[in-house]
């Protein structure tokens, strides 16, 4: 959770998962992601949305990033970035969880 | 047995130990010793996997718990209480309508019934016990009366009193079979798409309605079963499981706003609430109703429906109909 990214920068490199206490569901216009420890509900826009579908068959935050530009033809470097902003915050919120080997 | 008041009980109390019963409610296969008034019945053998409606006069009395909820009536005394008895389950009680006992897994109710007859304490059954059943049992239950159109449901969900009762009933008297009064369970068929079930067709509509009432029974639409405050019809039911095609949000946005307004896709903020069963947050509650929920977000549209357009809920009724059938017709043909 928050202590997580204190003592773990994130990096390209690392492998990140939606931990057990978390579900998520893509809605119409929406992703809505549901902590079950706390029972708070939160949404993503469909970008963010898309983001972590990706994250969730490609754990590196680089191969999610590759994949995704490659998909939507943006700028590899870019995407990166946004992915790791994205991950950030959702770690900060205990909704992601940095993977143990990554 | 001495006081008129048990004499009076006990003999609806022997017929309903003695039959065996089975049915559907609520997207739920029910077995037990007594039939429920506005349910499916069921058909050949009764399923293993369903819940067990069982006669207890030991549920009357409270273990005591945490109280989740309840309703007082105007004059302040205790309508309707839900509480949290631990390992016992839940329970559910009314003063005039009985107390009932259920499992945490939703697989047993035990019931102590109110005064006969039965349409009258089954009402507190079928409003409130079997629909926490079928959230138990993993799916979503929406405030909301349903019709059927061409196979596909129609919800009509909003507040008491916003007139989804008698909207429903007036599209039950063109034809439209009614799915259920007030209580909608939903659950997500294998196609992904959200499938209605079948609750209760007995209908309680208000005297303002007797018009109404009036025209289903004389029409052969409903067959009256009881009065009190209000006059309690059983209407014949459609299929027990189909497609939900939309979700009619009944309010009053004035004579500025349309009848019927432009469908647009749900939010979550929407879905939650219509949602009937808000006191039960277990992780595996919370699981099932997002998932039931994102799949009514994904292929159901909502409609504002305006009562306060200037229009009968019998014009409106007639106003919906092209919209279902529209509506009706993509669903089947998986638009």
């Amino acid at each position: 959770m928050s202590s997580n990214v204190a003592q773990q920068p994130l990096s390209p490199q690392t492998a990140v998962q939606v931990p057990a206490h978390v579900v998520f569901r893509p809605f119409a216009a929406e992703t809505i992601m549901l902590n079950l420890q706390t029972g708070t509900y939160h949404g993503l826009n469909p970008t963010a949305g898309r983001m972590l579908e990706t994250l969730e068959r490609h754990a590196v935050i680089a191969e999610a990033a590759t994949v995704i530009a490659g998909h939507y033809e943006e700028d590899p470097a870019a995407v990166q970035t946004d992915l790791l902003t994205l991950c950030s915050g959702l770690i900060e919120r205990g909704l992601l969880v940095v993977k143990p080997d990554g | 047995m001495t006081s008129t008041r048990s004499r009076t009980r006990q003999p609806d109390t022997q017929q309903l130990d003695g039959a065996r019963w089975h049915g559907e409610g609520f997207g739920v296969v029910l077995h037990g010793s007594y039939p429920i008034v506005g349910l499916a019945q069921g058909e050949g053998p009764a399923s293993g996997d369903g819940t067990a409606l069982l006669l207890d006069r030991a549920a009357a009395a409270s273990p005591g718990g945490e109280r989740l909820r309840e309703l007082r009536t105007s004059d302040g005394s205790l309508g309707m209480a839900i509480d949290d008895c631990g390992e016992l389950g839940l329970r559910i009680e009314s003063p005039q309508a009985g107390a009932h006992q259920i499992s945490r897994d939703g697989r047993t109710v035990r019931s102590s019934p109110g005064e006969p007859p039965a349409w009258r304490w089954q009402r507190l059954l079928v409003g409130q016990v079997l629909p926490l059943v079928a959230a138990l049992r993993g799916l979503e239950v929406l405030h909301a009366s349903a019709v059927a159109h061409g196979g596909v449901a129609f919800a009509f969900a909003g507040n008491s009193g916003a007139g989804k009762s008698t909207l429903a009933a007036h599209l039950a008297l063109r034809g439209h079979p009614m799915v259920t009064d007030d209580v909608l369970a939903i659950s997500v068929g294998a196609n992904g798409h959200p499938q209605a079930h079948r609750g209760s067709t007995a209908l309680a509509l208000s005297r303002e309605d007797a018009e109404l009432a009036a025209e289903l029974v004389g029409s052969g639409t409903a067959t009256a079963i009881g009065s009190d405050a209000k006059d309690h019809l059983l209407l014949s039911g459609a299929d027990r499981r189909m497609q939900l095609g939309a979700i009619y949000r009944v309010g009053n946005q004035g004579t500025a706003e349309p009848p019927v307004g432009v469908p647009r896709t749900a939010t979550l903020s929407d879905l939650m609430s219509f949602s009937y069963i808000n006191y039960i947050r277990t992780p595996a509650r919370l699981t099932a109703q997002l998932e039931v929920l994102a799949a009514i977000a994904q292929h159901c549209a909502i409609v504002p429906l305006n009562v306060g357009a200037g229009l009968t809920a019998a014009q409106l009724a007639a106003e919906l109909e092209p919209q279902m059938a529209t509506i009706a017709n993509a669903s089947v043909t998986g638009w």
